[in-house]
């Protein structure tokens, strides 16, 4: 995958290999995944359920996982704000303690389950430190970057010509 | 010698069959447990099925209601040998659990497939600018709420499978409630329509290669000079909307705008559009399966309470 420029030479290319891409994907499939486990092993712990209502914590959770994971990772692919990027990690760190903590809480009761909640933000924590990650997240910047930088100069240049 | 072997194995079962059926009548009493079946209309003409702790299976009574089109029936089976009543009643129980245990997985990575292609197209689209002219702005939103609602089904999926490891019964009061299977539906029809919309990006920018007057896979071979500056130009035109002729020449002659784009740059912006419409089209797919598209229900199990 490569960015295309209106006004640049193609040695300026920025390529997006399937490396970075599989990268960038595993990141953000991982917090959603590793988001949905933890939404029923920090109801384990707190209990809050018993507390608030089913509804009200399946909603509240759910929205709360959802945006957190997305936002993020939106705004780093669409508008290519890299400092997102940081958002990530502390998602994936806070994941990795509420499942380290209900494992603790619970011990092997439900051991499939607690194994898959560590598993998942192990495997983000790992993937966000990659090479192929921090290049993925470079790729957009530059990319948007770049493309607001010659909206502005291609708007310039429309309003020199006109006068 | 092989045709004497089946006879005698067909005689061998008839021969259990027909001892198993004399055997139910006189240790049940198949007359009251039919006229308990008519007496309830969700059970009325229903088929009977017994099957013995062999596994020997013969039907007692045949499906025939009257106010019923399909039909229904009602397996009785014996707990098989050395297993207690309570102890199999727990393992049928189980069973039906461990089913639906499996249905929400395959639930969970079908929703969880359906985002990694939301993803892509979100990943893809924000790239491919220049051929999808004004569309990429609509792509780039739609594909991120699409995006955002996948998500939220992935998220919601895995949340069911582990409530369904820790308090089954939180998981069927959720179901039984009607604003969560709108919220669901709501979710299903976001996720679709970014899958429509990156369709109809993709129907858009083979309208655009069309004033090359060429087919993909030739234009992904190679395009003349002519035919790459008119596609630079038809490009350029939906970028700067409005642009004069005039005021298209004085751009390329201060060389503000490319006069042509290379066949790299072409063929790639093609190819990821053709992914993403690859990628659209398995979301459509996955929400067929088990979304809006769908119009048809399987049932795996259904229980009735027999009153004697």
């Amino acid at each position: 995958m490569r960015s295309l420029s209106l006004n640049t030479n193609e040695d300026d290319y920025v390529s997006l290999s399937f490396k970075k891409i599989f990268a960038g994907l595993s990141v953000i499939m991982l917090l959603i995944m590793g988001g949905g486990l933890s939404i029923v092993i920090f109801d384990m712990i707190f209990n809050i359920t018993e507390r608030v209502g089913i509804a009200e914590y399946w909603i509240t959770a759910v929205c709360i996982t959802t945006l957190f994971a997305c936002i993020p990772n939106l705004m780093i692919i669409i508008h290519g704000f890299a400092f997102f990027s940081k958002w990530n990690i502390y998602n994936c760190v806070l994941q990795l303690g509420v499942s380290v903590s209900g494992f603790i809480y619970a011990g092997l009761e439900l051991w499939p389950l607690h194994v898959a909640s560590i598993l998942f933000p192990s495997l983000c924590a790992l993937a966000l430190r990659s090479a192929s990650y921090k290049q993925f997240v470079e790729y957009y910047y530059h990319l948007q970057t770049n493309r607001r930088q010659e909206r502005k100069e291609l708007k310039a240049a429309v309003a020199r010509l006109k006068k | 010698m092989i045709d004497g072997l089946n006879t005698r194995q067909n005689t061998y079962e008839n021969l259990k069959t027909s001892t198993l059926r004399s055997r139910v009548e006189v240790s049940l009493d198949i007359k009251k447990i039919f006229k308990a079946l008519d007496s309830k209309p969700e059970t009325e003409g229903a088929g009977v099925i017994f099957i013995d702790y062999e596994n020997v299976t013969i039907t007692l009574r045949e499906f025939n209601s009257s106010c019923r089109l399909n039909p229904i029936n009602v397996v009785l089976r014996e707990p098989p040998k050395n297993i207690t009543p309570i102890a199999y009643t727990s393992t049928l129980t189980s069973n039906v659990r461990e089913s639906k245990l499996v249905g929400e997985i395959v639930g969970t990575a079908l929703s969880c497939s359906s985002a990694v292609l939301a993803w892509v197209v979100v990943i893809g689209s924000s790239s491919i600018i220049p051929l999808t002219g004004g569309a990429s702005a609509v792509v780039s939103y739609m594909g991120a709420a699409a995006a955002v609602a996948s998500s939220a089904q992935c998220i919601t999926g895995l949340a069911r499978t582990g409530l369904e490891l820790k308090s089954p019964e939180t998981l069927d009061w959720l179901d039984s409630q009607e604003w969560y299977q709108d919220t669901s539906a709501v979710l299903d029809a976001v996720s679709l329509g970014g899958a429509i919309i990156s369709g109809a990006i993709t129907i858009k920018m083979v309208q655009r290669l069309a004033i090359t007057g060429k087919s993909i896979p030739s234009i992904l071979k190679g395009l003349t000079r002519q035919q790459k500056a008119s596609l630079t130009k038809e490009i350029h035109r939906l970028n700067i909307p409005g642009i004069s002729n005039k005021m298209y020449k004085k751009l390329l002659r201060s060389g503000e705008v490319k006069r042509r784009y290379s066949q790299t740059q072409i063929s790639d912006a093609i190819l990821i559009q053709l992914k993403d419409a690859l990628g659209a089209s398995l979301s459509f797919t996955g929400s067929a399966m088990a979304g809006n598209v769908n119009t048809l229900a399987v049932g795996l199990y259904e229980e009735f309470i027999i009153e004697h």
